[in-house]
Parts: structure tokens; C-alpha cells; sequence
């Protein structure tokens, strides 16, 4: 028996019990670092329903707990029935009916997905207060005065949930759409057979098979509603995210507030739960392949009217409006607004985003690549850990960074001191390593996402041939997959990247001192009530936002072959 | 360990991580310059052996030596980049990113660089592709592709080569035309090969030795001819073609069929046997002439209906009440004599094609 070459350096002949190949090895130990990492934050808020805080949890309890969950159920509903029927409603206007402008509006939906809550908020804000343009006009017109008349207000809780419903639904068109689209049209057309009008179809055939993907659609925007920090904050609505923010810096008390983000954590396993039960148990499957042109309703005169409307409305609302009115305002006030300290504050959002989108996808490929090796449990429990963090809101993720490193950063300098003498400062918590994790918690779930399936789109066969061609496993994905899927790992970085801009609760609480974003000068300058002066921040982070729209769109028309509808006649 | 094999399997058995087990002890060896193939139907184990012997999974039990190295056995397990072995995939697995010269080139970047290219251009020379060595992937047709994995196997120089599947992505037609390419390559080169398919006639074709599998285990092993003309089991004359069957019960050393009691050498007075008879075996004779020489008997069938195919005729021939079954049994008979339907014909038994095996209990 040859032994030229020990196998992985093991010395041959010493008892192993098991096939080593199958056992704990680098991927899976680098994998489980990682999660545990990432779970670092929702572990440390939960842990906290156990620190005793005595007096200040009952007084949170007794008075503002209930406020709170009332008001973060309520925009719920609000944001749940909005987004439902605005979603739901538009996707079945463009992919099953004709009407003039559909090409233009399966796009264009998306838009209003580039305008962060708190952006719209403070625009609808400007434009509709008293001494917005709106009022003004009216008063113009009418020649009332002060109090004379009665105008919504758009600072109040409903405000707030038709905010969030016109930046949030493009989540449930997104996946209602899709799932329209997988629907064989022979089903379609066999209920119309079997004798339902185009409404009865959609209701009995169209609709229970995009229950899944629609309720998934409603649990992201509802997450995402939770996850609001700044449209609540704004608005002086009192939600969790509020809460959190005032228990922590108000009343100084973390624990505290760790306590009422495990309450809101609640909240989101519910969600994840919701999102389970209706996509699990009856899995649907499709019984037909085949995928014709879809029917395409031909919508004349009046109706195809109100299905214009229908569909210029949210995009109206959710962006060309706002959008405009940013861009007139951000155009006014450019000269005084767009300096140095601008440029510095660009500056500052596009290292943060572009240090944690890389961060993002390079762990991501880790883990992706971990799972591809060898798809074992750990592993596959590992990354579905670590994409968790979409879920947890930011201010929930900024209050689970923040007490540990706090904690490590108290801990190093006590040592240092005891032994060199000298405080070398916040080193995790004062620098900008505190708000990249956080990012990376929370939007590891994208990058991993679209790097999971590109690798997907690589067959296995391929890493065997260049194994068999003599190249480790590390070489292979250098030389390999990397190189393969190059714009896939873009698009991945640029979906964080654009997330990261957007971000605002966990960059508010995070960020060094003095180290202000577009986000964060958008958000001071609104509080301020400067908001045509906050507009010029405020454009720059949607026209960013507009990117993704672009990418996703780009990814839907090319989804599936005969997406086109018939083009002429019936 | 003899020096003129090249790979050897020994005890091998093997159970996926899942629990499936796969493999129950197979072992085989494999010439220098031998082409061997696994047969079987799809989820025998043959592809799996194939991957074992690449080291792209890691083996459970067993020994596996290439080359006079051990690679894998209960305390070695060579990783597959250090096992020097050449693999063509069923779907080809070209690097799309890299060019025709680039992929070849993959498996030899330890050479210096004008060797290096040297050798990409004598491997594309031998399998005639020289010409696309700047070529990328997408821009090739299935044959071509499939040529250039072979390439790519074949640069490093490996002991021993690896096809799995490796014709069944092409259509039927350019199927054959490679398989051709594929074997001279091979036999000119004298590049030992195991090679995985399910089908008979494939295998039939390029193999010098053939391996059938079932249920993950080895039936038979056997040049072509050994394995068509003397199956051991029934499963094995049934892979290369459907056979006709009758059951009896052997007396005194034979056994009864439609065709007169037939010779079962080596079996007991009571042994429960299948008599197979190939198609091939029922030979229709057309003029009613005396029975033929070395026939094992003859016996009376009504044509049902006759086919041609090609070089044959088919003809499905009813041959009354036998045990209390009735038989519909199928003969094929070279050359373009068409019987009659509803004719009676004189039908001979050849008994190169009749196969008496014991029925076991359970199997």
C-alpha cells in the first residue's frame, strides 16, 4: 500500500473514528461563527426579559404598553388592508387585462418602493400643513382664514398608515404579480368554461392560488411597518420603535427598552408565523405546464379608465408627487443646501453602505459556498439564522448591538487601564463598527438571497470537473464561481447598498458621534420643520432607491417567457 | 496487487449521509487500457460508483485503489483533487467564462507555459478540434462541447478516465457519431476508461468489459458476447432484451415447455426453473421443411401479426394453452419473410438464445 501523500495533512494511521470529510471542518465552524454573530443582537434583546428593571418596566407597563401595541396593531391593519388591495388589486389589472399604459404601469408600480416612509411622510407633511401649498391654495380660493375650516390632519395615525401603505404595497404587487404570472392560464380558462365571469375566476381560481405568495407579500410590508421609525416618529404616533428610542434615551434606561423590543420581537415571529401557516401545509402545486400568452381582458372605454386611474393613482401618490415636490424644493433651496457639508454627509453614507454592502456579500458567499460543499445541518441551520435579521427591525438590532458592545468596549478598557494605564476609548461601540454590524445583521438575508440562488444556477458538475482537474475547493470558488457570477455578487451589494442609504433607526442610534448621513441630515432637518431644506438629502437617497426598482423590474420582464400578452385580437 | 490494473474496487459498499444505502459490496478491477462499463438502470448505483472513485464522495466501506495507490478505504480518503483522475460529465460542465484553450488548460497549470500550450493543442488536435481553442463554450454544439470535456479529462494525463453518461445529452442522431469519435480517441490512445450507462446496446458497443448492476450490487461481469450469450441471472438476459418465459419444474434433467422438454443441466428432480427464450430464439420456418439440426424442439404457433423492422421481421405468434396460460410469445427472425396473419407455422427452438435459470424463493 502506497501512502505518498497523507490525506489533509492527517497523519495516516491515526485512528479516526469517522469519515473526516463528514465531520466539523473550516466552512462549517467559519458558518457557525457567523450565525451566532449575527444572532448576537435578537439573542441579547431577548435575554433581557429576564433582567429585573423592577419599577421602570411597570411603569412602562401600566402607561405606555398599551398605547403601544394598540397603535402598532392599528397601523397594521391599516397597512395590511391597504397594501392588500392596492396591491392585489393593481397586479391583476396589469398582467390579466389590456388597457392602455399597462407596459408602462407594470413598471412603474415599483416606484414608490424607492421612497424610504420617512421621506414621504415628511413631503406629504410639507405639502399638506398649514402653511403647505395645499392649504394655501384652498385659502386662496375659499378666502377662509385660520380655523375656519376643517382640513385632515395628516400627522395622525391614519396619516401614518396611508404613508406607509403607499410606499409599502409595491412588496404585495411584487409577489401577487408573480404569482399571477405562474398561473397556468388553462386554469383560467377552464373556470370561465365551467361558467365564471372574468370576477368569479379571479375570486375562486386566480386568487386561492396566489394566496401564498400574497400573504407573504402582506407579511413583508407589515414587518417593514413595524421596522418604521421614522413616518412614527414623525407623526408622534406611539409604536414600538418609538418606545424603544424614548425609554432608551429619555428615561436612560437600555434594559428597559431591550425589554419593549422583545415585545415587539413578538410581533415578528407572529408575522413569521402568519407567513408560515399560509404558504405551508397545502403547498399548491401547479397541475399544467403549460404557460400560454396570458387572456388579457380587453378593458374598453369607462373601465379601461378607472384601471388607469387605478393604477396611476398609487404611482401618483407613492412617487411622482412626492418625488416632484422634492425635486422642486431640493431645486429651491440647492444653492444653500448642497455644500461642503453635504458632500462630507454622501460621503459618509456611501462608505457605510458600500463597507457593509461588501462585508454583506462576502459572508454571504461564504455561507452560500459553505452550504454548497457540503449541505449539512449545521450549515443550513447556520445561514437560516443568519438571514433572520430582515425580519428584526432596526431599532431592535441597534439596542442588541449597542449593550455588548457597550459591554466589550467597558471591558477592554478597564484592562487596559489596569494594565498600560491608558483608556483607548469606544473602540466597537464609538466607531462606525457598531452601525456596519448592525447593517450586516440586518440585511444579510438580501445579499445571501441573490447569492444563494446564483449559485443554484451553477451546476454542481462544474465544482466536480475542476476537482477532478485537481483544484481545492477555495481555488474552485476563486476561480470559478466568483468569476461566473460576477453581476449577480453587484446586484447583491447594490440591494444593500441602497438599503443601508435608506436606513434610519439603527444608523440614529449607532453612528459615531458627529458622523451624520443623507439619512440622518434628512431625518435632524425634518425635525427641525426645515423640510424643503431636508429635500436635497431626501432626493439623493430616492434617486438611489430608484436603482433596485430598475434591477427588479429588469428581473421580472425577463421571468418568464410569454409574460407578453397576446398582442392583438382574441 | 497486480500492476496491470489500473483501478480496483474491493468490498466496496457505501450509504448516502441521508441513510440510503446504495452500494452492497461491489468490487471489480479495471486493465490498464481497458474501456469497462457500468450498466444498469437509472438509481443502481453505477453513477455513485463513479463519483467513489473520484473522491466527490467520500466512501463509507470498502478499498479503492488507482494506479497502485490507495485513495480510500476506511482511514484514507484522498481528496479528489489529489487523485489525478479524468471526468466527463453527462452535461459536458464546460467553464462557460473560460475559453476552449483556457478549460483544457485548467487541469495542467503546473506545467510552465509553452508546454502548457503544447499539450492543449496536441489533445485538441487529437479529438479535431484544433481550430476553436479560442472558442468559447456557448458558441459550440453539443458534439463539439462534448469533445472538448473529453479534452479536458484527457490533458492532465490521468491513469484512468471517467465518463458518466457521457452521450445521453446529444440527440440521437450526433449520438452515434460521438460515441465513434469517442472510442477511436480512447483505443488510440489506450486511455483506460470506466465508463457509467444504462443502455445495453451502448455499452455493448464501446465496452471491452461490462459490469451489470442492480439494486447496488455487480450481477455479472463479462466481455459483451459472455454477458449476451451466457447470463448468469435472468436479470441480466433481460437488460440486453426482452425474453419470453415460461415456468417449469425440472424432472430427471429437463424441463417441459411449449417447445418439448428441454435439457436444465445441473438442477434437481422438483428445482422450480424460468426457461427465457429471445425473441431470436423462435425461429419460424416458412417452407414446413424438416426441424433443424441442433433445435431443441419445435412447436406449432398462429401468427397474430407480423411486423418488419428494418433488418428483421417481428411476429407476434399464439402458441396455444400451456400450464394454464395462455402464450403470446414474440419471434424475430432475420431477413424479409412476412407469415401470414392467422397462419400456422413450424417454430424451432435455438438453444444459444434459451436460457433455464432456478426460480429462488422471494426473488
Amino acid at each position: 500500500m502506497t501512502i505518498a501523500s497523507a490525506p489533509r495533512g492527517r497523519p495516516v494511521g491515526t485512528p479516526s473514528p469517522a469519515r473526516r470529510r463528514l465531520r466539523f471542518d473550516g466552512w462549517s465552524l467559519l458558518s457557525i461563527v457567523i450565525a451566532g454573530l449575527i444572532a448576537v443582537p435578537v439573542v441579547v434583546v431577548l435575554a433581557h426579559v429576564l433582567v429585573p428593571t423592577g419599577p421602570v418596566w411597570r411603569h412602562l407597563a401600566e402607561t405606555l404598553l398599551p398605547t403601544y401595541i394598540a397603535s402598532s396593531l392599528w397601523l397594521m391593519i391599516g397597512v395590511g388592508c391597504g397594501t392588500l388591495v392596492i396591491g392585489v388589486g393593481t397586479a391583476w389589472l396589469v398582467t390579466m387585462c389590456r388597457f392602455p399604459g399597462r407596459r408602462i404601469f407594470e413598471w412603474a408600480l415599483l416606484l414608490p418602493m424607492a421612497v424610504p416612509a420617512y421621506v414621504i411622510a415628511y413631503t406629504y407633511t410639507g405639502l399638506l400643513e398649514y402653511a403647505g401649498p395645499v392649504q394655501e391654495l384652498l385659502r386662496a380660493v375659499t378666502g377662509w382664514n385660520r380655523g375656519e375650516y376643517w382640513f385632515p390632519e395628516i400627522r395622525s395615525l391614519p396619516g401614518a398608515a396611508i404613508m406607509l401603505t403607499l410606499v409599502l404595497y409595491p412588496y404585495v404587487y411584487l409577489l401577487s404579480r408573480a404569482a399571477f404570472l405562474e398561473q397556468s392560464v388553462c386554469v383560467l380558462e377552464v373556470s370561465r368554461t365551467l361558467g365564471r365571469t372574468p370576477t368569479q375566476a379571479f375570486f375562486s381560481v386566480a386568487m386561492p392560488l396566489a394566496r401564498p405568495a400574497v400573504a407573504t407579500g402582506v407579511a413583508l410590508a407589515l414587518m417593514e411597518t413595524l421596522n418604521d421609525f421614522g413616518t412614527v416618529q414623525y407623526f408622534a404616533v406611539d409604536t414600538f420603535t418609538t418606545g424603544i428610542f424614548r425609554t432608551w434615551y429619555g428615561l436612560g434606561e437600555p434594559a428597559a427598552a431591550a425589554q419593549l423590543a422583545a415585545v415587539l420581537m413578538l410581533f415578528i415571529f407572529a408575522l413569521i408565523l402568519f407567513e408560515r401557516l399560509s404558504r405551508g401545509g397545502g403547498r399548491i402545486h401547479h397541475t399544467t405546464q403549460r404557460y400560454r400568452a396570458l387572456p388579457g381582458y380587453l378593458l374598453r372605454g369607462g373601465r379601461s379608465l378607472l384601471a388607469i386611474l387605478a393604477c396611476l393613482l398609487p404611482v401618483a401618490l407613492g412617487f411622482l408627487l412626492p418625488g416632484g415636490a422634492l425635486l422642486v424644493w431640493a431645486l429651491e433651496t440647492a444653492e444653500e443646501m448642497v455644500d461642503a457639508t453635504f458632500v462630507s454627509f454622501a460621503v459618509n453614507s456611501f462608505v457605510l453602505a458600500t463597507v457593509a454592502s461588501a462585508l454583506a456579500v462576502a459572508i454571504a458567499v461564504v455561507m452560500a459556498y459553505g452550504l454548497r460543499l457540503r449541505p449539512s445541518a449545521i450549515r443550513t441551520g447556520a445561514a437560516r439564522l443568519a438571514s433572520m435579521g430582515y425580519a428584526v427591525p432596526g431599532a431592535v438590532i441597534a439596542v442588541g448591538v449597542l449593550i455588548p458592545f457597550a459591554w466589550v468596549d467597558g471591558v477592554i478598557n478597564d484592562w487596559t487601564r489596569a494594565v498600560w494605564g491608558v483608556e483607548p476609548g469606544l473602540i466597537l461601540s464609538g466607531t462606525i463598527c457598531a452601525v456596519t454590524f448592525a447593517y450586516v445583521v440586518r440585511f444579510l438575508a438580501v445579499s445571501f438571497n441573490t447569492v444563494e440562488s446564483s449559485f443554484g444556477k451553477i451546476t454542481p458538475h462544474m465544482d466536480d470537473a475542476a476537482r477532478s482537474l485537481g483544484k481545492r475547493p477555495i481555488q474552485i470558488l476563486a476561480r470559478i464561481h466568483l468569476p461566473i457570477m460576477g453581476s449577480s455578487l453587484l446586484t447583491a451589494g447594490l440591494l444593500v447598498f441602497v438599503d443601508v442609504m435608506k436606513e434610519l433607526p439603527a444608523t440614529l442610534i449607532l453612528r459615531p458621534f458627529n458622523f451624520d448621513t443623507l439619512a440622518i441630515r434628512t431625518y435632524q432637518l425634518a425635525s427641525d420643520e426645515r423640510l424643503a431644506d431636508a429635500s436635497s438629502a431626501a432626493l439623493a437617497i430616492v434617486l438611489v432607491g430608484i436603482i433596485p426598482v430598475m434591477l427588479l423590474s429588469l428581473a421580472i420582464a425577463r421571468s418568464r417567457p410569454g409574460t407578453q400578452l397576446r398582442s392583438r385580437g382574441r | 496487487m497486480s500492476r496491470d490494473f489500473v483501478l480496483t474496487l474491493e468490498n466496496v459498499s457505501h450509504t448516502f449521509e441521508d441513510g440510503t444505502k446504495v452500494l452492497s459490496d461491489i468490487g471489480f478491477s479495471v486493465s490498464r487500457g481497458e474501456i469497462f462499463c457500468l450498466l444498469g438502470p437509472s438509481g443502481c448505483g453505477k453513477t455513485t460508483t463513479l463519483r467513489l472513485v473520484a473522491g466527490l464522495e467520500p466512501l463509507s466501506h470498502g478499498r479503492i485503489t488507482i494506479d497502485g495507490e490507495v485513495v480510500a478505504d476506511d482511514k484514507i480518503d484522498l481528496a479528489p483533487e489529489r487523485r489525478n483522475i479524468g471526468f466527463v460529465f453527462q452535461d459536458q460542465a464546460l467553464f462557460p467564462h473560460l475559453s476552449v484553450h483556457d478549460n483544457i488548460a485548467f487541469g495542467i497549470e503546473h506545467l510552465p507555459r509553452a508546454e502548457r500550450r503544447e499539450r492543449v493543442m496536441d489533445v485538441l488536435a487529437q479529438v479535431s478540434m484544433a481550430e476553436y481553442a479560442d472558442a468559447y463554450p456557448h458558441t459550440l454544439s453539443g458534439g463539439q462541447q462534448q469533445r472538448i470535456a473529453l479534452a479536458r479529462a484527457l490533458a492532465p494525463d490521468p491513469p484512468i478516465i471517467l465518463l458518466d453518461e457521457p452521450f445521453s445529452g446529444l440527440d440521437t442522431r450526433l449520438r452515434n457519431a460521438v460515441r465513434e469519435d469517442t472510442l477511436t480517441i480512447l483505443k488510440e490512445r489506450g486511455t483506460t476508461t470506466l465508463i457509467v450507462t444504462h443502455d445495453p446496446e451502448e455499452a455493448m458497443y464501446v465496452s471491452d468489459t461490462i459490469a451489470v448492476m442492480r439494486d447496488g450490487g455487480i450481477e455479472q461481469i463479462g466481455a459483451p458476447g459472455e454477458l449476451y450469450c451466457k447470463p448468469v441471472t435472468p436479470y441480466v438476459a433481460l437488460f440486453f432484451t426482452a425474453a419470453n418465459r415460461v415456468r417449469g419444474i425440472v424432472e430427471n434433467g429437463v424441463v417441459g415447455t411449449p417447445f418439448g422438454a428441454i435439457p436444465a443441466p445441473g438442477f434437481a428432480t422438483g428445482a422450480r426453473v424460468l426457461v427465457l427464450m429471445r425473441p431470436e430464439a423462435l425461429l419460424i420456418d416458412p417452407k414446413g421443411g424438416p426441424p433443424r439440426a441442433n433445435s431443441l424442439g419445435s412447436a406449432e404457433g398462429t401468427v397474430l401479426t407480423a411486423r418488419m423492422l428494418r433488418r428483421s421481421v417481428f411476429t407476434h405468434l399464439d402458441f396455444g394453452e400451456f400450464n394454464g396460460e395462455r402464450l403470446h410469445f414474440h419471434a424475430s427472425n432475420p431477413g424479409h419473410f412476412m407469415p401470414e396473419e392467422g397462419a400456422r407455422y413450424r417454430v424451432d427452438l435455438d438453444p444459444d438464445q434459451t436460457f433455464v435459470f432456478p426460480i429462488r424463493d422471494k426473488g
